[in-house]
């Protein structure tokens, strides 16, 4: 029995992943008000006595301090005979972008510069805005390291010139000069903030035993000395913190700690610092609520400054939210020498696969400071992404010497390697960052997660159980883990290509169906691809959405139905959604897909492609899969929204507008639907064997059609214009609804900010049957004024009038079957009309369009019955399991078609189905079981099956007489 | 495979002698020559409109049906309701009164081994700790129907069903020795309207519940029947389940939600006796009681035992080793019961004539 894992720093629950990849697109600053009514506020944290354990680990039991703090760069100087802290809240909130450069304009740049509060908070600008250079030449000649002399007051203003002069060489590279400075701060003025930076500078070095020294004599500190300022535990934080690879519970003290500066200096000053450092840290620890409840009051300031808007980019960023970038780019704004924020970019950037943008970034981060170690990390990863691997080595060679047991430098790449779906690179360098420090619980987390990705089970939770020996309070690794705990109760189905992994409960009903469509999905695209990925592919179904999430991101939340790692593919059960919500044939057809096209292109095809090329695939399952045009899709076309292929990853990565990513999916799979009807799907293949070279889109573009992008877009735009030109002329029109009572008249031209805006009665209204009907008369071209008077029209069971509009409106857009379809009004006028030929016509029409409105497949069927046609009829339940495959009585229903046609096979697999349900009626399909396997010539089936009838039932006289005469008979020598 | 068609009559008696297998404790097992009398006490209480003082007549009246379908004497049955004019088998209106007095009278007509189905369909209420059945007049409590079921001796089996709403509040009151108990929920807290008594009524008029393929429905069967409805109506309407039906007949005041038919590994576990209780009339067998027939009957209930014993055995077992005894004792009943059958048949021709001349 496991014990209970902890995970969160602050709680034990299962964390949410809030967005993921359903798109919400409102900006947090907007939304910061509305999340600021639903937290809860937090009660102020008592300041914790804090000592230090036999571990090393901060322990309650230290009196609370009250004394005045002395704040170093991160907000003021104060020291304990300085001003009171509202000054300095004053002074914080005139902080900030504009307002910075016009107040550090007004200071005057002395030289030499004068010990004074002026110059401080003019250093202190300085450093917010990013001109350090300037800041050193200033400081650097007039401030000198003396020692103070006996009796001397504490020279508070000095010191704190002295460390905005250090953080500034520490920011540009010039450590050695950066480390004197702290030395002589630590040395001579006890300066915690001074060594908690050395410490980080010695870290940076890879001195980790000097590191950790520096990092234990704080808490040693904060332990015997009985008052210490809000700036002064920040510092202890940073310690806390850093010491916690060693002792996960210091990363509780750490917090501890923060919530203590936050209690007393509030949200300004440290109290800012500590407010970001808790971001920070919640972040690293897959906490984006919390991390969010401690920005909040930051983020609602008047003006933020660069760095709370960088770590507000970072939760957006892991709550996947496209304003991440717009809150990086604005703290840029305000210090375009933000290295951190220009790391940040890169790595964007490289999300986005824009490479180009990711190395104009980094290089710009490269010229702040050439031997960050972040900027060069990010450096190294788009060399590896550009398979230059004399530069790739250079890079790396210079960081290890740098820093030589920098593990975090391979466990980036390793993210950004799986970012970009190289599962197997990902993995290799997650084991060099364990390989090189074994307390890099981050590189074995990420090392399990890869192992995981690559179906190496076993070993990914070993990895994972390191990790979290090591770090506890990392929530995807628990999660993860608490997940692996339940697989050994699954099921596994193997099939020729397969290995499927369901859960107990379905694994009876699902593994037949799931095999045999994934086997049919994988004949099809070994055929089209000609390639064939290695086997088998582990196809991993999950009955709680929550459970595939967690497989998928560690956390639950993801509005995704199916992930495809290549080798490993997880998908969610028809039982994770409600009825109608996907038909999990198509997920399942989409996942495979991928992994051919993963394969193919070994993992470097661009997330459009693959996308467009698995939602193309769902096409070769029955009729009706795959996604179809929508009006959003056709209005984004005529709006301009669609993007050209230079930029249509960004559709899916960074998307700009409601619905983007999945009007993305569309319109690369008609990407791929042009490539393969004017070219052919061969060039498909050679595109991803392209891809698989090295070469970009660009190149492959110009290789395979001899067109530059923008003349490839330009002929893709052609073939729309085509392909929709019945269609699209409704959407050159946007209609608006009005009230009846507005005046305004359905004459467009003086009624909205749109000229091609038409203006239509709201339905049901009044006046909407006149509004109406003057729309669709005049406007006999457009889909939606049709759609709206057959509509009205059937409300008021004008049933023929209805159809000459309801005709007229599939006529024009024939591949809308999505809801309030003219389909939908076409059937149910027929079936008012008892016109069952119209109303199956309508029926066929629309199910061979919407894969997922189940209850037209069931009416359908229904249709189909009445009218005898039971092909049919078997063909459309057939698919509806597709969609929902858990009624009894829709399988029992086929299986007696397929009975009715002779389908024996068929009918012995709907049999199956049905008992895996667990129907009461048990006995009778186990009989009707056994007499299809004798049927069938199955004896040995035949007589396990009527054993299994009369077991639960033992009088059942037709059983026992199919009993009596398979023993009778002797054909199957009476044995068992 | 069923060999020369036979009328209804001759399959009732051939389920009969099959069925009377699984009846031990009320008719081989007393070692008496006559089998026992199931008596039929359904009760439609209050609607308050007319949607549902239509639907529990409905109820009631599909139950009714049913249980003569199944054999059942008009005079074995007592359905009261609302209102006495809606169907002119009801035999009085619905109140507390008359339903404690029938049972008064029922307890003094019923003999040893006899069976009652008691069944109410309406609404229920729970207050101050008291599970009540809405009645015209005074409601009928959980400890007034207490009462008078602990007036019956041990020996007359009861089903007691209660399908209305707040209905689990009963089950403590009326669980006992020789009762099998149904409530529609599992508590008195869950009192939104039900719609497990429509299906239970259900699984009487459909084939499908006989899932032993008997030719009769037991409790079991048509608890578990009207369990599948229910959860198939709730899922199809994505709707949040606010019923879940509790059967008892260990008489521990326990329901079960999934009870056994084999009553678990030691009995345990709710289920066995529901799977023997039937509703339907036992009918006289056409098979001449000859000492040979009836040592039949004798072994094939001595397989039956052993079948149970075996199927409680199933998961510590080899399984060839399983499916040999299993096939071992199927064989033997089977080929006990074509024998019956064909005695049967041979004496078909005059029963043929006497059902088709009476009917």
């Amino acid at each position: 029995m496991n014990t209970p894992r902890q995970a969160s720093l602050t709680s034990l629950v299962r964390r949410t992943h809030p967005v993921g990849v359903t798109l919400v697109l409102a900006c947090w600053l907007l939304t910061a008000p509305l999340l600021a009514q639903e937290v809860v506020p937090k009660p102020p944290v008592p300041n914790r006595v804090i000592t230090i354990g036999a571990q090393g680990q901060i322990l309650e039991g230290q009196p609370e301090q009250t004394e005045t703090e002395v704040v170093g760069v991160e907000g003021e100087e104060e020291g304990p005979n300085s001003g009171e802290p509202d000054d300095q809240a004053k002074v914080e909130q005139e902080k900030a972008g504009a307002n910075l450069r016009a107040l550090a304009a007004q200071l005057t740049a002395a030289k030499p510069v004068p010990v004074t509060s002026e110059s401080l908070e003019l250093s202190t600008l300085e450093l917010e805005l990013g001109r350090y250079e300037e800041l050193i030449q200033r400081l650097d000649q007039s401030l000198q390291l003396v020692p103070p002399r006996q009796g001397q007051q504490l020279p508070v203003l000095e010191i704190a010139l002295l460390r905005n002069l250090a953080d500034a060489h520490t920011v540009v590279g010039g450590l050695a000069r950066a480390e004197e400075i702290y030395q002589h701060l630590a040395t001579h003025f006890d300066d915690l903030r001074a060594r908690s930076r050395l410490a980080r500078l010695l870290e940076r070095r890879g001195e980790r035993e000097s590191s950790e020294s520096i990092y234990y004599g704080l808490i040693r500190t904060y332990n015997e000395r009985p008052r210490l300022n809000p700036g002064e535990l920040v510092a202890v934080a940073e310690a806390c913190r850093e010491l916690g690879r060693n002792n996960p519970q210091l990363f509780q003290d750490a917090l501890k700690a923060l919530d203590q500066v936050i209690a007393r200096a509030g949200s300004t000053g440290a109290g800012a610092k500590a407010r970001i450092a808790l971001t920070d840290l919640f972040v690293e620890k897959y906490d984006s609520p919390q991390a969010r409840d401690a920005l909040q009051p930051l983020i609602t300031a008047e003006e933020p400054n660069a760095e709370t808007l960088l770590a507000a980019a970072r939760v957006e960023r892991f709550d996947g939210r496209p304003t991440a970038r717009d809150l990086a780019l604005t703290a840029l704004e305000i210090n375009p020498n933000f290295i951190e924020a220009l790391v940040f970019l890169a790595s964007l950037e490289n999300e986005a696969e824009d490479r180009v943008a990711a190395a104009e970034f980094t290089e710009r981060a490269l010229a702040v400071n050439p031997d960050s170690l972040e900027a060069l990390t990010v450096k190294a990863g788009l060399e590896f992404l550009a398979e230059d691997s004399p530069a790739f080595e250079a890079v790396r060679d210079r960081v290890l010497a740098l820093h030589p047991s920098y593990a975090d430098f391979f466990v980036e790449l390793s993210l950004i390697a799986m970012r970009n779906r190289l599962y197997p690179p990902a993995q290799a360098f997650a084991q060099q960052a364990v390989d090189l420090d074994e307390k890099s619980w981050r590189g074995w987390g990420e090392l399990g997660l890869n192992q995981l990705r690559l179906g190496a089970i076993d070993e990914g939770r070993t990895s994972l159980e390191k990790a979290f020996g090591g770090d506890p309070f990392n929530v995807w690794n628990k999660n993860t883990l608490d997940l692996l705990d339940q697989l050994p109760g699954y099921k596994t189905v193997t099939t020729k290509h397969f290995e499927i992994v369901l859960h107990p409960e379905e694994a009876e009903l699902l593994g037949p169906i799931v095999g045999d469509l994934a086997e049919r999905s994988y004949t099809s695209l070994a055929a089209r691809y000609a390639y064939e990925p290695e086997t088998p592919i582990r196809l991993e179904v999950y009955p709680s959405h929550e459970d595939f999430s967690v497989r998928t991101v560690g956390l639950s939340g993801l509005g995704a139905l199916g992930v495809s790692f290549g080798p490993v593919i997880a998908i969610d059960s028809p039982a994770a959604r409600g009825i109608g919500d996907f038909n999990w044939g198509t997920t399942l057809w989409h996942e495979i897909a991928h992994t051919f096209t993963l394969g193919l292109s070994k993992g470097k095809i661009p997330r459009w492609l693959t996308e467009g090329l698995s939602v193309y695939e769902e096409r070769q399952g029955p009729k009706g899969w795959t996604d179809d045009p929508s009006p959003d899709f056709l209005a984004a076309y005529t709006d301009g929204r669609l993007l050209g292929l230079r930029a249509m990853n960004d559709g899916f990565v960074r998307p700009s507008f409601p619905n983007q990513i999945g009007l993305s999916y569309f319109q690369a799979s008609l990407v791929a639907e042009y490539i393969d009807k004017t070219w052919g799907f061969d060039r498909i293949v050679e595109m991803l064997k392209g891809y698989g070279d090295g070469k970009d889109t660009e190149q492959i573009v110009q290789a395979e059609f001899d067109l530059t992008l923008e003349q490839f877009d330009e002929r893709f735009w052609a073939y729309l214009d085509e392909r929709f030109a019945l269609t699209l002329p409704t959407f050159r029109t946007t209609i608006i609804p009005i009230e009846p009572d507005s005046g305004q008249t359905g004459d467009d031209e003086d009624l909205s900010e749109s000229p091609a805006a038409i203006h239509l009665p709201k339905a049901g209204s009044h006046e909407a049957s006149g509004g109406l009907e003057q729309a669709a008369n005049e406007r006999t071209q457009d889909f939606r004024a049709q759609l709206a008077y057959g509509q009205e029209l059937q409300k008021e069971k004008r049933w023929q009038e209805a159809r000459e509009y309801l005709d007229k409106a599939r006529d024009l857009f024939p591949e809308y079957a999505g809801p309030g379809s003219p389909y939908h009004s076409l059937a149910a006028i027929a079936l008012e009309l008892d016109e069952k030929q119209a109303a199956t016509e309508a029926l066929r029409q629309l199910v061979d369009l919407n894969e997922y409105d189940y209850e037209a497949h069931l009416q359908l069927a229904d249709l189909y019955e009445e009218l005898a046609r039971p092909e049919d009829e078997l063909e459309i339940l057939g698919r509806s399991i597709f969609i929902y495959p858990y009624r009894p009585d829709v399988h029992e229903r086929i299986g007696e078609l397929a009975l009715e046609l002779g389908k024996l096979e068929q009918r012995v697999g709907a049999l199956k189905a049905t008992l895996s349900l667990r129907p009461s009626s048990r006995p009778r399909l186990l009989f009707e079981l056994a007499t299809t396997y004798r049927d069938l010539g199955s004896l040995a089936d035949a007589k396990r099956s009527v054993l299994g009838a009369l077991e639960v039932a033992p009088s059942y006289a037709q059983a026992q007489t199919l009993l009596l005469e398979l023993i009778d008979a002797d054909v199957i020598g009476g044995d068992s | 495979m069923e060999g020369p068609a036979m009328n209804k009559l001759q399959q009732r008696l051939v389920r009969w002698l099959l069925v009377i297998g699984l009846m031990l404790g009320f008719t081989l097992g007393s070692g008496a020559a006559a089998p026992a009398d199931t008596y039929g006490l359904f009760v439609s209480g209050l609607g308050g409109d007319e949607k549902f003082t239509t639907s529990f007549v409905e109820t009631g009246r599909l139950l009714y049906e049913s249980a003569i379908a199944s054999g059942m004497d008009e005079d074995a049955l007592l359905w009261l309701s609302e209102d006495a004019s809606q169907d002119r088998r009801i035999r009085g209106r619905s109140t507390k009164d008359l339903v404690l007095s029938s049972l008064g009278e029922l307890k003094d007509q019923m003999k040893k081994d006899d069976l009652l189905w008691i069944v109410f369909i309406g609404h229920g209420s729970y207050r101050d700790q008291t599970s009540k059945i809405n009645l015209p007049g005074p409601d009928l409590t959980d400890r007034d129907l207490g009462l008078a079921l602990a007036a019956f001796p041990n020996d007359r089996a009861i089903v007691f069903v209660n399908t209305a709403s707040a209905s689990g509040g009963f089950l403590e009151a009326v669980s006992g020795e020789g009762r099998v108990v149904l409530t529609a929920t599992k508590s008195a807290a869950q009192k939104n309207e039900t719609v497990f008594g429509t299906f239970f009524a259900s699984a009487f008029a459909e084939g499908k519940a006989d899932s032993n393929q008997d030719g009769f429905v037991s409790a079991l069967e048509a608890f578990v029947h009207a369990n599948e409805l229910v959860k198939g109506y709730y899922e199809d309407r994505n709707l949040l389940v606010t019923e879940n039906a509790l059967l008892d007949d260990n008489g521990d005041g326990q329901g079960s939600l999934d009870p056994d038919v084999l009553g678990g590994e030691d009995g345990s576990i709710d289920g066995a006796l529901a799977a023997k209780l039937v509703l339907g009339a036992a009918a006289l067998s056409s098979v001449e009681r000859t000492p040979e027939n009836l040592a039949m009957l004798e072994r094939k209930s001595e397989l039956q035992r052993k079948l149970d014993a075996l199927r409680r055995q199933k998961a510590t077992l080899e399984e060839n080793l399983y499916l040999q005894e299993l096939q071992s004792i199927l064989v033997e009943i089977a080929r006990i019961d074509r024998n019956l059958r064909q005695q049967s048949e041979e004496s078909a021709p005059s029963s043929t004539a006497s059902q088709e001349s009476g009917s």
